[in-house]
């Protein structure tokens, strides 16, 4: 009887045991869904960062070259006291003399 | 033994099995379902969900730049923030407006009229500076939203608008060289997998990349630096003179590229939509001139390339009036006897009248087709003008000696420009290039040329010209260290069919350094009132342009070595 007994026992601890395991193995493959599903919001977050960023980069290069436009340099400069040189006042020599007069 | 087994140790037994036998029942059903799921009904609800959950994101990429030769940028892209409003969704219009108007710095009751509540969407300011999209983020207005848009710049306002043009809100090239070259500028639209969750949220499948849909940037061969010389010194010229507006188109001789395209008036294609739309005209491609005589160089050209003339020949210039059958022709001031490098120099129509007379009707039009009047320059600008270069016979020999000088044709200052540059390169036609040349062969550039003249010829017109800016009606677009060949022009204006004596155009031609020539350009003033002579008006303005280029392109000083 102890023995029928412990076998219905060791039975039922193998059932068990068998209904943990695909329960167990459920929640693994739910919880690896989960994570992707997660991973690809964080992904998602990622490259809307990016694209926030790059927006950024792109407003940063057009202010740049506003900063750098000629009309304001010039302008700016200007304001420096500083002109352009008249007619005559700057040359650029020819590479044989320019190379003959470095020290 | 069945008689000592206590009824109580079969009860959490038989308990355990029955809640054994349900779980297994339920796995089991689950099994069965998820079968059915699975394998028997899978491919097509498989299907469902796929067509529920899968739908296709469309990325629009930004608008590639336009650069100068130097990598100086001229039309940019970004995102900016467009402002709107839902008004069924607002609480408060009142309030709303109010802040909405403080943003703006607009009156409240126009701000107020667009919030109709009868309507679901309107927009309250497309294309909002920064300033005021951090405002709005600020005060959180339940009701009004930012939209991020793609806005095309030109950090360099008012520079070079009428060539570069300009793109409309959507990102299409409308004018210039924004529609010259906007399939390359514009990309394409790439129509990307991606998978909407419950809330409707879209999660691309794919990595989103860039191949394929980026505009290419596109490289020409302006030169901001001195596109910005130009346009400054074309503007004192035209304030100075009281013109009614003025041109100057510059380009490389060898290889085409347009260096400088400056027109004042000018515009700011940022704000394109407020803009007189007359001032759009690219006018150095599209409006044609009579060039008056800054066309002889090419007539003298001819003669000689055709061997009816030398250049040491002398002509009787009848001081001051030459009749040719009904029509007396005058020069500005009287002239005797003149050799031909003379009558370039001073500009004498009777003069050049009388070589055209041994050219020829035909050899003069047919020669100054070649040199590319009458036809498009092959730039591809949308738009181009051809000009007039009309049939002559031998017998119309007002018509003919009225050509000679530059009246009765009429020219674009790109083809005068490029027809100077064939005297300057020694012969070669040169197809004007928006874009820079890629090739870092110089010797890909004479591939597939037509050469027009000798180089011979060419060098004996260029020694002519630079007499014209030495001694002759070019003197004020001379500099010190370099040599300027050039041709003044000051042509009548045709009024209500008569050429009047009010109206006139300036022109100059310059090519410097002239022993080297790095730069020519054609200078344009429209109906100067002061001064109209193109010697006082527009050579001085050849003069600071071409001063700046020297040194921008670094060409050595003549005579050092």
């Amino acid at each position: 009887m102890n023995a029928r007994l412990r076998r219905g026992g060791y039975g039922m601890r193998v059932l068990l045991a068998a209904v943990l395991g695909v329960v167990l193995g459920a929640a693994i493959l739910v919880g690896v869904r989960t994570e992707i599903t997660s991973l690809r919001y964080e992904l998602h977050s990622l490259r809307d960062d990016e694209a926030r960023l790059r927006s950024e980069v792109e407003k940063l290069r057009v202010e740049a070259a506003v900063l750098t436009a000629p009309e304001r340099l010039e302008a700016r400069a200007r304001e420096l006291g500083l002109s352009y040189p008249r007619p005559g006042q700057v040359v650029s020599l020819p590479p044989s003399i320019a190379t003959a007069t470095r020290p | 033994m069945r008689r000592t087994r206590t009824p109580r140790s079969l009860v959490p037994h038989g308990r355990l099995l029955v809640l054994a036998c349900a779980i297994l029942a339920c796995l089991g059903a689950l099994s069965l379902r998820a079968i059915q799921l699975q394998a028997l009904d899978g491919a097509r609800l498989a299907d469902i969900a796929r067509r529920q959950a899968q739908t296709i994101l469309r990325l629009h990429s930004l608008r590639a730049d336009i650069r100068d030769r130097n990598g100086t940028l001229l039309a940019v892209s970004a995102n900016v923030d467009s402002v709107a409003a839902s008004p069924r969704a607002i609480a408060d219009l009142e309030r709303t407006a109010a802040s909405l108007a403080r943003v703006f710095q607009r009156p409240v009751p126009d701000v107020r009229a667009r919030l109709n509540p009868a309507r679901g969407f309107v927009w309250i300011k497309r294309w909002a500076t920064p300033g005021e999209a951090e405002r709005l983020r600020t005060l959180n207005l339940r009701g009004v939203h930012l939209h991020p848009e793609r806005r095309r710049f030109y950090p360099n306002g008012d520079m070079a608008a009428a060539y570069l043009g300009f793109a409309d809100r959507d990102g299409r090239g409308l004018s210039g060289l924004e529609l010259v070259f906007d399939r390359e500028l514009r990309g394409s639209v790439a129509a990307l997998p991606a998978r909407r969750d419950a809330r409707g949220k879209k999660l691309l499948s794919v990595d989103p990349g860039t191949n394929g849909r980026t505009g290419r940037a596109v490289t020409i061969g302006l030169d901001a630096q001195l596109q910005h010389i130009a346009e400054r010194a074309l503007e004192r010229a035209v304030a100075r003179s009281g013109a009614r507006r003025g041109t100057l188109v510059a380009l490389d001789p060898y290889s085409g590229e347009l260096l400088i395209v400056a027109e004042v008036p000018t515009f700011d294609p940022n704000r394109f939509w407020l803009e007189d739309p007359a001032r759009f005209r690219a006018r150095a491609f599209v409006d044609a001139f009579e060039p008056g005589s800054t066309l002889k160089p090419f007539t003298i050209a001819l003669a000689l390339e055709e061997g009816v003339v030398a250049p040491d020949e002398e002509f009787d210039c009848e001081n001051g009036s030459w009749r040719v059958l009904d029509r007396n022709i005058r020069d500005f001031r009287p002239h005797g006897v003149l050799t031909v490098s003379d009558i370039l120099r001073l500009s004498s129509n009777i003069g050049v009248a009388k070589i055209a007379e041994r050219l020829g009707s035909a050899r003069l039009v047919d020669g100054l087709r070649r040199f590319g009047f009458g036809e498009r320059s092959g730039s591809g600008f949308p738009g181009e003008a051809t000009g007039v270069v009309r049939n002559l016979g031998e017998h119309q020999a007002v018509e003919r000696a009225n050509l000679a000088f530059g009246q009765g044709i009429s020219v674009t200052a790109l083809q005068l420009a490029s027809a100077g540059a064939v005297l300057a390169n020694g012969g070669w036609r040169v197809v004007p290039r928006l874009a820079r040349h890629s090739g870092s062969d110089p010797a890909s550039l004479a591939e597939g040329r037509e050469r027009v003249i000798s180089q011979r010829t060419a060098d004996l017109v260029m020694d002519m010209l630079r007499d014209a800016v030495a001694r002759g009606t070019g003197r004020a677009a001379s500099l010190p260290h370099h040599e300027v060949a050039g041709k003044t022009g000051t042509a009548q204006k045709v009024v209500d069919g008569r050429y009047s004596r009010e109206r006139h155009v300036a022109s100059f031609l310059g090519i410097v350094p002239a022993l080297n020539p790095r730069l020519v350009a054609a200078v344009v003033l429209d109906e100067p009132e002061k001064s109209y002579t193109g010697g006082a008006v527009a050579a001085p303005v050849f003069r600071e342009v071409a001063s700046f280029a020297v040194e921008q392109l670094a060409a050595p000083v003549e005579g050092a070595e």
